[in-house]
């Protein structure tokens, strides 16, 4: 189930609250663990059984590594690589057998490898896999204490708000949460707003974008000008953003709306002035975990400069890969570790003299062209878009129905800007602060957004059947 | 925490948990609807469970479907949509442009081609396979040959969209349109086609009325001008306009341009009757066929004159004209007066085409649809004699679902 659906707001989410508050504190979790299985399995059903695998996996395992961390740290270290393999491979049969299997059979000799049929990715694997490795080594670690109860184990990994897009919340930073919460009126409302500004990112900026992005992508295959092939990847740069920005925010809100905290995954990744910088601020809780679970055990920046590199390299081919089994995300977390690199070398000191104009172009320019690399799977329609970009291969700089589309749009994208920036929240609280009546005014603009946002989700279901034709 | 703030997150919380459960209420006490004529389709209704479903998910999908097709003011909502957009100045939405007084047109046509994998794909795009086109005018250039050789007069014509006609009514740039109109009429040049392109666009700038606002078709005007050059074409002469009396039948009409852009604002199209002074509509008999269940044709509605006055009180007021889209109609003159046959392989731009040349010929009409090989026998024992062939096909048509190859070989049921 998606969270920008009808079904998931007003049947979901209605029965969910309702649930929820009327079972006493001790039973919630129960009541968690049972709606985030059905939001699971809502669509396919079936791949209940490998999230439930994994979770028992990492229960059993994880009560094992806790119990001999102490008296017998070469058992725990065991249970725990035995755990993680079973966990990981889960992940690598779905996500990945294929795109092995496809690539082998290119090797000749290997042709005759046939890939698996019919093997779909179970919906949030990437994510709970993470999460769920996340427990066990912070048990290992002692950064964790073991949880002994089942249900509040599978209410961390099935979480419904963060099930399947994140934030990757580490266990460590909800475990006194699980056993020990409050619900307030006050989290509460933060949690709406939260949740409606996450949905309006989704449904009224990222969606419409997209409208525009998937015409000129399809017209791409036509007509080939400077332009269009700009404009496909402004827009995909604001459409990757807000859609996935849009989710964390609503994960976050839906969190606090049920009395969890969970960290921020975004902050403003697009007023960046290094690519250094805008991993800081562009999915945070990902970059986190390799940081925490591949870079820092890899020797991090402790072991020399050479070291350093290799370690980056690590992490950036495997944080491409983790966004799907693909050569441009392998291509695409490259580009990165090569950019993370230059910067560590000389960059970086450069960009913090320079003008923040500049160094803002010089992200904003490189950020764009690596969304363009994650965009096309395709690895050749990718490059021919890049080269467009530069005029070669096109037929002309624009036509005129790409300046019509680019002047009608020109409204939406400045919203976009603006909203991709914390300008619109400073002003907004500076304004809460001076007038009271901005304040009530703010309870307005959130029940007219609910409604806007519903008329999008309504019309996009709407399909007049024209058959008209003939 | 001060007492201001209090109140304000209370406020919060009331105001989303009001607006989320009476939607949800009215939802729920809402009888569902089986019907939806502004998308003139069926309403899901709530699907009946069953465990096969349920795991392999079409459960859930009827669901959502349910879900959306049965939600309180839906209408009212897409409505609202479109006047965002609106204030957004988008100037389009779901694909349809919004131009002067209240015009509108579709931008762009669903493509349908194969990609390298095999894989079917579509695209809804302003543009066209050049290659395609000739293929296409490959295939019409076999006919009309075939039925020159075999002695009868051809005759095609392609209506051009709306987006090509009232183009000065929108901000939409018209090269793509130009290109494609300028293609067809080369590709089709020694195809007797009659190119109404550059008529229509005319006399629309001239302001006159020649296609719907809301609507994707021509109007009564429109087609008239169209059998007044297919006459032509002919080496016929066309009554001039005089001879007919214009009765407007309907001012409410909302067509499918209407439906699909959600532009709720927009004021609805007059619909138009033209009436010949003298061949007055009793003198005709107008026979419309259906399938029935056993994949054969019978007769199911048949009416004096051309006209199903029963769709007049419905959304879809265009189907008045021969009563909407069917496989197969004819009409001759109640007296039997026998007069030459044309045959006709038609869109519904030739319902409110028909009525003019049934004032010349007996017509047997029948739809370019999927079922076209069966009607082949139907025409080889009824209409094998017909002196006049037409094929009428609107350009978006050509476009997303061309299908000429379907009737290139006509000739040889024409005995």
């Amino acid at each position: 189930m998606v969270f920008s659906s009808l079904i998931f707001l007003f049947a979901y989410l209605a029965v969910t609250l309702v649930l929820y508050y009327v079972v006493p504190f001790k039973a919630r979790n129960a009541v968690l663990f049972a709606v985030s299985l059905v939001f699971y399995g809502w669509g396919e059903p079936k791949y209940i059984v490998v999230m439930l695998f994994s979770i028992l996996v990492a229960y059993i395992f994880g009560f094992f590594v806790g119990k001999y961390r102490e008296s017998a740290p070469k058992k725990a270290r065991t249970y725990l690589i035995v755990s993680v393999i079973l966990n990981l491979s889960a992940l690598l049969f779905f996500k990945y057998a294929n795109f092995f299997i496809e690539n082998l059979a290119l090797i000749p000799g290997l042709g005759g490898l046939e890939p698996i049929e019919g093997l779909k990715l179970p919906v949030g694997i990437s994510f709970y896999t993470f999460q769920i490795m996340s427990y066990t080594i912070d048990v290992y670690r002692g950064d964790a204490r073991v949880q002994r109860r089942i249900v509040p184990f599978g209410t961390y990994v099935t979480l419904f708000p963060q099930l399947i897009a994140g934030p990757i919340v580490r266990y460590s930073d909800v475990d006194e949460q699980l056993t020990y919460r409050k619900e307030t009126v006050d989290k509460f409302a933060s949690g709406v707003q939260r949740f409606c500004a996450g949905l309006a990112k989704k449904v009224l900026l990222a969606d419409t974008v997209y409208v525009l992005l998937n015409y000129y992508h399809e017209a791409f295959a036509f007509e080939q000008t400077v332009l269009g092939a700009w404009l496909i990847v402004i827009l995909y740069t604001f459409q990757i953003y807000f859609d996935f920005s849009g989710y964390s925010d609503m994960a976050i809100g839906l969190g606090r709306m049920l009395g969890f905290e969970f960290l921020e995954n975004f902050n403003y990744p697009y007023v960046s002035k290094s690519i250094t910088e805008f991993w800081r601020r562009w999915h945070i809780s990902l970059s986190t975990w390799f940081r925490e679970y591949v870079y820092i055990p890899l020797g991090g920046n402790r072991k020399g400069k050479l070291r350093q590199y290799r370690n980056i390299a690590v992490v950036w081919l495997l944080t491409g890969f983790w966004h799907g089994a693909s050569w441009n995300f392998l291509l695409w977390g490259a580009y990165f570790a090569v950019l993370l690199i230059v910067e560590k070398l000389f960059l970086y000191k450069w960009l913090q003299k320079a003008p923040a104009v500049l160094a803002h172009i010089y992200t904003m320019f490189f950020v764009c062209i690596s969304w363009l690399i994650f965009y096309f799977t395709d690895l050749g329609e990718g490059l021919t878009c890049l080269k467009a970009m530069f005029g070669v291969g096109v037929s002309s700089f624009a036509t005129p129905t790409v300046v019509y589309d680019l002047l009608r749009y020109l409204p939406l994208l400045a919203v976009c800007v603006l909203a991709a920036t914390p300008l619109p929240k400073r002003i907004f609280d500076a304004l809460k602060n001076r007038f009271v009546t901005m304040r009530y005014a703010q309870v307005l603009l959130l029940a007219g957004a609910f409604l806007v946002i519903t008329a999008y989700l309504v019309d996009s279901t709407f399909s007049p059947f024209l058959y008209y034709r003939f | 925490m001060n007492k201001h703030e209090k109140t304000l997150n209370i406020l919060t919380v009331a105001v989303f948990l009001v607006l989320l459960y009476t939607l949800t209420v009215i939802f729920l006490l809402k009888p569902a609807e089986s019907f939806s004529e502004e998308e003139n389709r069926k309403l899901q209704q709530f699907p009946e469970w069953s465990a096969e479903d349920f795991f392999d998910g079409t459960y859930s999908t009827k669901i959502n479907e349910y879900f959306a097709d049965q939600f309180p003011f839906r209408n009212t909502f897409v409505g609202a949509k479109a006047l965002v957009e609106t204030a957004l100045l988008k100037q389009e939405n779901n694909g349809v442009l919004l131009g002067e007084n209240g015009q509108l047109a579709v931008r762009g046509s669903t493509l349908t081609y194969f990609d390298e994998d095999g894989q079917k794909q579509t695209a809804t795009v302003d543009f066209y396979f050049p290659d395609e086109l000739e293929e296409q005018s490959g295939y019409i250039r076999e006919l009309k040959d075939s039925l020159t050789a075999a002695g009868r007069q051809f005759a095609l014509v392609m209506p051009p969209r709306t987006v090509d006609v009232a183009s000065s009514a929108f901000r939409y740039p018209a090269d793509h349109s130009e290109a494609l109109l300028k293609d067809v009429s080369r590709l089709f040049s020694d195809c007797n086609f009659v190119d109404l392109a550059g008529e229509m666009k005319t006399r629309f700038d001239a302001g006159e009325y020649v296609y719907y606002k809301t609507d994707h078709h021509w109007t009564t005007l429109g087609a008239y001008y169209a059998y007044c050059a297919v006459m032509e074409q002919y080496g016929l002469e066309p009554y001039p306009l005089e001879s007919f009396t214009r009765e407007q039948v309907s001012d409410s009409f909302y067509g499918t341009t209407y439906s699909k852009g959600g532009f709720k604002f927009i004021a609805p199209d007059p619909i138009e009757y033209f009436h010949h002074n003298e061949l007055t509509p009793d003198q005709f008999k107008t026979t419309v066929y259906k399938w029935n269940d056993k994949g054969e044709l019978y007769a199911y509605f048949e009416t004096e004159a051309f006209y199903d006055n029963s769709f007049l009180t419905q959304k879809d007021k265009y189907s008045a004209f021969l009563s909407g889209t069917n496989p197969l109609t004819v009409i001759e003159r109640k007296d039997g007066v026998e007069r030459p046959k044309m045959l006709i392989y038609k869109d519904s731009f030739a319902n409110s085409l028909a009525p003019f040349l049934a004032l010349h010929f007996d017509l047997v009409i029948v739809n370019m649809d999927d079922y076209i090989t069966i009607q082949r026998s139907y025409v080889a024992e009824n209409a094998a004699d017909a002196e006049y062939v037409l094929v009428i096909y609107n350009l978006d048509n050509l476009l997303s679902a061309p299908k000429f190859n379907t009737i290139k070989g006509l000739a040889n049921y024409l005995k």
